[in-house]
This record gives C-alpha cells, structure tokens and sequence, in this order.
C-alpha cells in the first residue's frame, strides 16, 4: 500500500483550490462504499478488496431493488458502474436521493446483525422494491409520453399533423406540429396572435415545451 | 426618444471569480460546519498540500504513475496523509473534530486528481469520468483511515455516520471549493 509520509513546513498562508470538486452525490455514493466495506470487516466476511466488500454491502442493502445498475456490466462492474450509473443517471438507475430515502426507512435494521432485526430488514426490504418499482413506473410513463410526441413530430406532412398521430398528447391534427395542452384553445383563435387568420398560431402564452 | 416596446431580456448571471456553480443534483444533506471546524479542515490541509506540491511533487508523481489502480492510490495516499496529519496535530495537544475527517480526504482527493489531469497521468473523457474517479478514491481514502493508526476513524464511526446521512443529519457538503489554483500563495 502506497504510505507517503508528511513533513509540512509552518509558516504558509493562503489556500490552495482544486479544480475539480466532489459533487454531495459522489462524497455520498464513497460513504456508501466505505461503510460497505466496514460492515463486510465487522461481519467477518472481507474479501480484502474494498471495492467488492463495498459493493458487497450496497447490495446487501438494497439487493433487487438497484434494477439494472445492480448488474454489473463487463465495462465497469460492481461498485465502479453503479456509481457511475448514479452519477449519469443511467438506463435503469434509481435516484440516488430515492436510494437513500428508502434506505433511511429501514436504517434501524442496517447495521444490526441480530437474526430478529435481519428479518426486519429482510421484510421492509419488499417495501422498498415496492417504491423503487413505482418509480419505475414513472420513468415508462415518461418515456411513453415522449415516445407519442415523437410519433407525432415524424408525422407532419405540408406542416399539417397526420391525423394517424392524433394520439393523446396530440390534440387534433392542426397546422404545424401543435402539442399538449395548447392546440384546442389555439386551433379556435381564429384571430390568431397578430390579428390574423391562421389558424395554427400558438400562443406564447399556451405554448408547452416539448 | 421612442420607448422600446418591451425590456430587453435581462442576461442569466455569470458566475463571478470565487464563486462555484453549485451542482443541481439532489442535497439531502443540512448541516453546515462551523466555522471552527472549517478553521480545523483547512489548517489539517493546509500542511498536505504544501507537502503534496512543494517537498513530495517528484515522489508523488512518480507514485501515481506505476500505480496499476490509480484511485486505489490516490484514495490510499489522501487517508494515510490525512491520518497522519490529525495523529501529528493530537500528538502536539491540538484537536481535530472527528466529523471533519471526510472532509479533509475530499479536499485531498480533489487535489491528487488535479495532479493525475495535470501530470496526464489519466485523461478523463467527461465530468461524470472525474466524479467516478474521486467517488472510488474517498472510498479508499476513508477505508485507509479506519485502518490507519488514527484512533478517530473506525469500522462503528463510518458506519454511524452513514446512519446520519439516511438520517438527513449530514452535511457532505460542506465548505465546496473551486476556481483557479493559487500554488503560489502556498509555497
């Protein structure tokens, strides 16, 4: 193990910056790590490799309910790619905030090794998949609604939406590519924005980012 | 004069020297330190980082480059300087706030990973690679306190201060610094 030895010399002021700075997101997910491989000591099960007793315990803790980030890939495994899915928010990764919150219900139970206080956590742990699967859900919904938009920005012909990408999130097939809540009220301003007839004018007002 | 019909659109702020643009990610975290304890993180630092780049550059350097596991040596090397910084300072009657531990091995990180981007030592593709690089490196630097000498951090003091943090008890955010590097004030 690489030992440096300091030998500061007094006398200095000033303080030296970094150019790179730690988020709170990744001091959390090193804490994480650290007590991962703390628990693994104290249980008696250390593999030696800090990295893998680390992740050793971060599933321990949530098991299952990591998803996708909880497999490790042939890139980066175990505790390297799930930190580094928390990180980007990757495919398939839960929030860290969701993480911890979750992990905060059950943290009487984390650091008990009682057999009773096992089976506590055992037991909330099915909880917690519950509310990490509802954020699933979520996260699909999102991508459904994105998915219908796409659809309908595909579909314009002549600036008119094709009546097929009328779907919900699609009003009714109006000039140019008109989405959300906007069309219905817009598409009867016959007075349109400037005073004129057109139709398909969207207010600013109205408009919904997409 | 014509009044103009509407204002012009007033300019998002820039960021002035000194300050940081803080992260948008979630903070569950919110304590902040005393200034006793930022006074105690900064006077433990100050002494690594005029080691790190004025005595110790060259044998630094030269440790980073054969590393075969670059965070492993950073996080190890941070933890034993750390460690060995608080040991000194107790030796000599001075006290160092146990909670601050953590952030004086950021600080430290920080700065070995200016040296890795510096010396291209490791050239990170994007912020997320940076962030990935120090998340693995405090874990070694926190696990190498447990196991150094130092009385103040061991396997029960990380855990309850994991315990804190789901707790919302923690602030991991404290006293966050960047900007421009002022090597010479230093040394």
């Amino acid at each position: 193990m690489a030992h440096i030895k300091s030998s500061p010399t007094a006398g200095h002021t000033g303080r030296l910056k970094s150019n790179n700075t730690m988020f709170p997101d990744s001091r959390a997910l090193a804490l994480m790590g650290a007590t991962g491989a703390a628990q693994t000591r104290k249980a008696g099960t250390s593999s030696g490799n800090v990295l893998k007793d680390a992740w050793d315990g971060v599933l321990n803790w949530f098991g299952g309910g990591l998803g996708k980030s909880g497999t490790p890939t042939k890139k980066g495994g175990g505790f390297t790619g799930w930190i580094s899915n928390a990180l980007s928010s990757g495919e398939g990764m839960m929030g860290l905030g969701s993480l911890l919150s979750v992990a905060g219900t059950f943290i009487g139970t984390l650091f008990d090794d009682s057999a009773e206080k096992q089976h506590e956590l055992e037991s909330r742990k099915l909880d917690i998949y519950e509310k990490l699967g509802m954020e699933d859900i979520r996260i699909n919904e999102m991508k459904a609604k994105d998915a219908i938009r796409q659809t309908g920005i595909a579909s314009t012909f002549m600036g008119w939406t094709n009546p097929i990408a009328a779907v919900e999130g699609i009003v009714e097939p109006t000039p140019g590519l008109v989405v959300g809540d906007a069309p219905s009220e817009v598409a009867s301003n016959t007075g349109g924005f400037i005073g004129g007839s057109n139709q398909g004018m969207i207010t600013q007002a109205k408009q919904r980012q997409v | 004069m014509k009044q103009p019909a509407r204002l012009p659109p007033i300019p998002a702020s820039v960021p002035q020297e000194g300050e940081v643009a803080q992260p948008t990610m979630q903070d569950p975290f919110t304590q902040q330190p005393s200034q006793e304890e930022v006074s105690s993180v900064d006077a433990i630092t100050d002494e690594i980082f005029l080691y790190i780049y004025k005595d110790g550059y060259d044998e630094i350097v030269a440790e980073l480059k054969k590393g075969d596991d670059l965070p492993k040596t950073v996080g190890n090397m941070s933890g034993n300087l750390v460690s060995n910084e608080v040991m000194m300072l107790e030796e000599e009657g001075g006290e160092f706030p146990q909670d601050m531990f953590i952030e004086a091995a950021t600080e430290t990180v920080e700065q070995f990973t200016d040296i890795v981007e510096t010396e291209k030592i490791k050239e990170f593709r994007n912020d997320t690679e940076v962030q990935v690089f120090m998340t693995e490196a405090l874990t070694y630097a926190i696990n190498s306190g447990v196991e150094s000498e130092y009385a103040g951090i061991d396997d029960d003091y990380i855990m309850s201060t994991m315990e804190n943090l789901l707790r919302g008890d923690m602030d991991m955010n404290a006293s966050p610094i960047s900007g421009t590097r002022v090597i010479e004030e230093v040394i």
